[in-house]
C-alpha cells in the first residue's frame, strides 16, 4: 500500500474534500428537489458513495487501513438499504401505479 | 456477545417457523427468545467485557439499556397476538424483523467504535422500514414506509459524512482515541467541528428532535399501530443510549462547542411538539407529537452531561416505554371497535363501560404528563435535577413550562374518557393483550412509588 499511499498524498487532501463534498451536495439537492422516487434513491447512493471516496482518501492520507475497511461496510449496508428501498418502491408502484412522490400526501396534520 | 448471538439465532429460527405457518408456536418462540436473551443480558451485569476487537464493550450502561429494550419488545410482542389475529401470513416474519431490530439496538447501546455505531443504526433501521410498510395493501402504510426509508437513509448518509470528517481529523474510529485526540490537540481543524455538527444532525433525525422531526408524525400515523408502539419505544431507547454514549465519551471535552447547538434544539423541540400536539385531533398523531416532546426532555439529560444524566436518561426512557406501550395498546382496541376511527372523540365515554381500559390509559397518560405516583414524575424530576446540577436553570424552567403545557393535551383525552358521553360498548380484552397492559401499568406505578431501585442502577 505504501506506493499508492505516497502517490495519493501527492494531491493535497483539500482537493479530495472539495470533490467529495460537491458530490455529496449534489446528492442532497437531488433528494430535496427531485420528485421521482427512483432518482431520489440514486441521489442517496451518490451521497453514500461520495462518503466512500472521502473515506478512502482520508485513509490513504493518514496511511491507516481503518477507513478503507469502513468503505466495505458502507457498501454492504448501502446494498441492503437499496434492496429494501426498491422493494418498498415496487409496493408503492403496485398500489399507486406511479413512483411520483407528490402522491405521498395522504398523511397530513 | 452471547445475548447478541441468541437474539440473532431466535430471529432466524422465527423465519423458518413461518414455513410451518402455525400460529401456536410463533408467539411462544418469540417470547422465549426474548426471555433467554434477557437472561443472558442480565448475567453480564457487573461483568464488563469487550468483543469484536474492542469495537463493542458490554458494561452496566449497555446491559441496563439492553434489558429495557428487551422488556419493551416483549410487551409489544405480547400485544401482537391479538393485533395479528386475523392475519394469516408473515406474522412470524414480522416478529423476526423485530428481533433483528433489537439486534441493531444492542450494537448501538454498546459500541465503542464508529463502525459499530453505523452498523448498529443500519441494522436497527432497515428492518423498521419493512415493518412500517408491513400492511402491504394500505396506501398509508406504503407512504409511511417510504417516507421513513427516505428520511432514514438521508440521515444515515449525513451521519456517515460526519463520522468521515471526524475520522479525517483524528485518523481513528475508536471513541477513546477520538477523546484522546481532542484532549491532546491545541487547535482542532474545522472539519472536526463540521463532523460533530453533522453527527448531531444525523442523530436528531433518528431520535426525532426538532428541527429534524417532521417525518415523525406522518410515519407514526401511517404505520400499523403495533409497529408504531415498537418504533416509539425501542428506537427511542436505543437512539438515546447511543447519543449519550457518543457525546459523553468522544466529544465530552469540547462540550462548549456542541452544547449551545443542543440548547437551541431542546427549546425548538419542546416548543414545536407541545404546541402542535395541542392542535391534533387524532390520538395516534397526538402520541407522535408527545413522543417528540419526550425527545426534547431526554436531550436535557444529554446536555447536562454529569454523573446524574446516565441514570436519568435510563429511567426516563424506561418510564416512557412503559407508558407508551399500554397507551398504544388501548388505542388498538378502541380503534378496532370504532371502525378504525382514532380521533379523540372515539374515546368518549370509555370509562363507563370499560373502566379497566380507561384506568390503564389514564395511568399511561398521567405518566407521560409527569403526574406524581407514576413513573413519569420521577423521570422528569431526575432529568431536571441533572440539568440544574450543570447550571442550565433557564432551560429547566422552560422545560417545566413545556411539561405544564403537555398536561393540557393529555387531559383532553382523559376528559373525553371520563366526562363526555359516548355510545360506548363493552370491549372484550384478549387475555395475553390484557396481561401486557396490566404488567406495564403495574410497573409504571411501581417505578413511581419506588424510583430508587431503578435510578441507583446507573
Amino acid at each position: 500500500m505504501g506506493q499508492i499511499t505516497s502517490a495519493i498524498q501527492l494531491i493535497p487532501i483539500e482537493h479530495y474534500m472539495i470533490l467529495c463534498l460537491t458530490l455529496f451536495s449534489i446528492g442532497v439537492m437531488g433528494v430535496l428537489f427531485r420528485r421521482n422516487a427512483i432518482v431520489i434513491l440514486m441521489c442517496i447512493e451518490l451521497m453514500l458513495n461520495s462518503v466512500n471516496l472521502l473515506l478512502a482518501a482520508f485513509s490513504a492520507y493518514h496511511a491507516d487501513a481503518g477507513g478503507q475497511i469502513f468503505v466495505f461496510f458502507i457498501m454492504v449496508v448501502a446494498a441492503a438499504e437499496v434492496a429494501v428501498g426498491l422493494s418498498i418502491l415496487v409496493m408503492m408502484k403496485r398500489n399507486n401505479n406511479s413512483v411520483d412522490i407528490n402522491l405521498l400526501s395522504r398523511l397530513k396534520g | 456477545m452471547a445475548a447478541l448471538i441468541s437474539i440473532a439465532v431466535f430471529g432466524i429460527a422465527l423465519l423458518y417457523i413461518e414455513l410451518t405457518n402455525s400460529k401456536k408456536i410463533q408467539l411462544p418462540l418469540a417470547v422465549v427468545g426474548l426471555l433467554v436473551t434477557l437472561g443472558l443480558t442480565v448475567m453480564q451485569w457487573n461483568h464488563p467485557s469487550s468483543s469484536f476487537n474492542n469495537m463493542a464493550v458490554t458494561d452496566n450502561y449497555s446491559v441496563a439499556f439492553n434489558a429495557s429494550i428487551l422488556l419493551s419488545t416483549m410487551f409489544v410482542v405480547l400485544l401482537s397476538a391479538y393485533y395479528y389475529e386475523d392475519v394469516k401470513q408473515h406474522v412470524a416474519e414480522i416478529m423476526a424483523l423485530m428481533l433483528f431490530t433489537v439486534f441493531g439496538a444492542f450494537l448501538i447501546t454498546s459500541f465503542s467504535n464508529m463502525i459499530m455505531l453505523f452498523l448498529g443504526i443500519e441494522t436497527l433501521s432497515i428492518p423498521l422500514y419493512v415493518l412500517a410498510g408491513s400492511k402491504k395493501f394500505s396506501l398509508r402504510s406504503n407512504e409511511a414506509s417510504f417516507k421513513y426509508f427516505l428520511m432514514g437513509a438521508f440521515a444515515s448518509a449525513i451521519l456517515l459524512l460526519g463520522i468521515t470528517l471526524v475520522y479525517g481529523a483524528s485518523a481513528t474510529f475508536q471513541l477513546s482515541a477520538i477523546s484522546d485526540y481532542v484532549n491532546n490537540t491545541k487547535q482542532l481543524p474545522g472539519i472536526f467541528y463540521m463532523g460533530i455538527i453533522l453527527i448531531l444532525v444525523g442523530f436528531s433525525f433518528k431520535v426525532a428532535a426538532a428541527p429534524f422531526h417532521f417525518w415523525t408524525p406522518d410515519v407514526y400515523e401511517g404505520s400499523p399501530t403495533l409497529i408504531t408502539a415498537f418504533m416509539a419505544t425501542v428506537v427511542k431507547i436505543a437512539g438515546f443510549a447511543a447519543f449519550y454514549r457518543l457525546f459523553s465519551s468522544a466529544f465530552s471535552s469540547i462540550a462548549t462547542f456542541w452544547e449551545p447547538l443542543l440548547w437551541g434544539m431542546i427549546i425548538l423541540t419542546l416548543l414545536i411538539s407541545n404546541f402542535a400536539a395541542l392542535l391534533q385531533k387524532g390520538v395516534k398523531r397526538l402520541l407522535a407529537y408527545s413522543s417528540i416532546s419526550h425527545a426534547g426532555f431526554l436531550l436535557l439529560g444529554i446536555i447536562a452531561l454529569n454523573k446524574l444524566s446516565a441514570g436519568g436518561i435510563f429511567y426516563y426512557t424506561l418510564a416512557y416505554s412503559l407508558a407508551t406501550i399500554p397507551a398504544f395498546g388501548v388505542l388498538i382496541l378502541v380503534k378496532n371497535h370504532r371502525n378504525s376511527d382514532d380521533s379523540i372523540d372515539a374515546f368518549n365515554g370509555l370509562a363507563k363501560k370499560n373502566p379497566l381500559l380507561a384506568i390503564v390509559m389514564s395511568v399511561a397518560l398521567l405518566s407521560m404528563a409527569g403526574i406524581p405516583i407514576t413513573a413519569g414524575f420521577f423521570a422528569k424530576y431526575y432529568i431536571f435535577v441533572a440539568a440544574i446540577d450543570s447550571g442550565y436553570i433557564l432551560l429547566t424552567i422552560f422545560a417545566v413550562l413545556a411539561a405544564v403545557l403537555g398536561v393540557f393535551y393529555y387531559f383532553r383525552l382523559l376528559n373525553a374518557m371520563f366526562l363526555k358521553e359516548g355510545e360506548a360498548e363493552k370491549i372484550k380484552i384478549p387475555v395475553v393483550f390484557g396481561i401486557s397492559l396490566l404488567i406495564t401499568t403495574i410497573l409504571t406505578l411501581a417505578m413511581g412509588v419506588f424510583p430508587d431501585y431503578i435510578i441507583k442502577l446507573l
